[in-house]
């Protein structure tokens, strides 16, 4: 598989202080890539940094072999090909269902209200929420939202999705909900990374886990593998629970 | 004079009061989102540069600002209506206290949305006026209809640059008939009448555009 995410050597640091350290990691078209990791280990900074939310202090990230940290990169079409799905779903609360998932294709991709209002509610449809298109954000329960904020990103036809901690707001079953729902967006040929540290979904995924502590990359495997070292004392501590 | 007839000589003066507070209050809305707009979208320098207007026009006596507009303006060659000078000075200093209400409904805006706004592809201006604005004037609505009471009761200062507002009409009805505890009285319900109508039609708007699920500050 070609790659179509290259990050190489990428740190970050705030005030001094470094919270990604020469991390680097490839993923190909359709790729599923899942990210795991103590809170404050620079999961969620790493997803920053790769649509530019956040600028790295150094390393190279390059999308479809471009190096995308030039000053010339035209940060508004790199963030429609890398979709961001947010923690806290992070819907736009004025705006009902329909208006948040049609509001970037009318502002960005040049469709008229309606035409984009007709896209949105095509894509809404997919993810079973066609009939709640007038309802605002705060009517919605955790997994509606979470619904909505996946459509949002993926009206825009992104070739990356990139997922924050997807199941942090929801309940055990709501989260089985969300492992087999990433797993058809996968299949849809959409490359993800997702960042979690809740190991049910990580192991409902079916996918092997990159581990993050302190800011580098630790070790990289399946759940089922990484919870047999018992020798990696970071390791253990994360995995100790169970 | 009977207190219906005092009622209705004051009357004529209502209709510049309303003029008075309604183009001194458009003037501090348009300037209060001007103010935000470029401290939020502008450079440190823009940042700086507003907050020192609002810290100086917060300072300024309104009466003050007034005589300075009316009676200096003229002296290097700017003669302006009366109602211009009432724009310019009540509606400036109503205008950054309306920009400090803007601000702090501003912070109310989820900083999330703003993120997740951005990482769509939206630009910061984009974000600003599809995102935060519209949260923005629906947060706001309490503190700057407060302005909007602030401006009717400051309205009588028109008097002084000759508009025959609501206190105009009483302090010349007062000199002529000496009976003025009831005409300034009869003044009063009419502040409060429009006070009231005020207040209604600022309930109308909320109400309109209420976001579900979401209260106000």
């Amino acid at each position: 598989m070609t790659s179509l995410l290259s990050i190489r050597d990428l740190t970050k640091q705030f005030d001094g202080t470094p919270v990604l350290e020469g991390v680097s990691l490839e993923l190909a078209h359709g790729e599923f890539k899942v990210i795991m990791g103590p809170s404050g280990c620079g999961k969620s900074t790493l997803l920053r940094c790769i649509n530019r939310l956040i600028e790295p202090t150094s390393g190279v990230i390059e999308f479809k072999g471009q190096d995308i940290m030039q000053a010339s990169t035209d940060v508004s079409w790199l963030r429609q090909q890398i979709g961001f799905v947010f923690q806290q779903f992070a819907l736009f609360r004025h705006l009902t269902v329909l208006e948040n998932v049609s509001l970037a294709l009318h502002k960005l991709r040049g469709f008229s209200r309606s035409e984009a209002k007709s896209r949105a509610l095509q894509e809404l449809a997919q993810f079973g929420m066609a009939g709640f298109a007038d309802k605002f954000p705060a009517e919605l329960s955790g997994g509606q939202k979470q619904r909505v904020a996946i459509a949002r990103a993926l009206v825009m036809d992104p070739q990356v999705l990139l997922m924050d901690e997807p199941t942090s707001a929801l309940d055990p079953v709501k989260s089985r909900e969300v492992a087999q729902l990433l797993r058809g967006l996968s299949q849809r040929g959409v490359a993800i990374i997702c960042v979690t540290h809740d190991l049910s979904l990580a192991e409902s995924l079916l996918q092997d886990v990159t581990f993050v502590d302190s800011g580098r990359i630790h070790a990289v495997g399946s759940v089922a593998s990484l919870a047999q070292r018992v020798d990696d004392p970071v390791i253990q501590h994360f995995f100790g629970h169970r | 004079m009977n207190f219906f007839e005092i009622l209705r000589v004051l009357a004529n003066g209502i209709g510049y009061t309303l003029l008075v507070t309604l183009v001194c209050s458009v003037t501090a809305l348009g300037f209060g989102l001007l103010m935000i707009t470029i401290r939020t979208l502008g450079g440190r320098g823009a940042k700086w540069a507003v907050d020192a207007a609002v810290y100086c026009l917060r300072g300024v006596p309104v009466l003050v600002l007034l005589f300075l507009v009316y009676f200096g303006l003229p002296l290097v060659g700017f003669k302006l209506p009366p109602l211009a000078a009432m724009a310019l000075s009540l509606g400036l200093i109503a205008g950054a206290y309306v920009t400090e209400v803007f601000r702090g409904a501003l912070d109310s805006v989820d900083p999330q949305e703003v993120q997740a706004a951005l990482a769509l592809g939206l630009k910061r201006p984009q974000v600003f006026r599809s995102v935060q604005v519209p949260q923005m004037l629906r947060f706001c609505a309490p503190g700057v209809l407060n302005e909007f009471t602030s401006i009717l009761k400051y309205s009588p200062f028109a008097y002084t640059v000759g508009i025959p507002e609501i206190t105009k009409q009483a302090t010349l009805l007062a000199g002529k008939t000496l009976q003025g505890v009831e005409i300034y009285l009869a003044a009063g319900i009419l502040y409060f009448l429009i006070y009231r109508l005020l207040l209604v039609f600022a309930r109308v708007v909320e109400r309109r555009f209420r976001i579900p699920g979401v209260t106000a500050l």
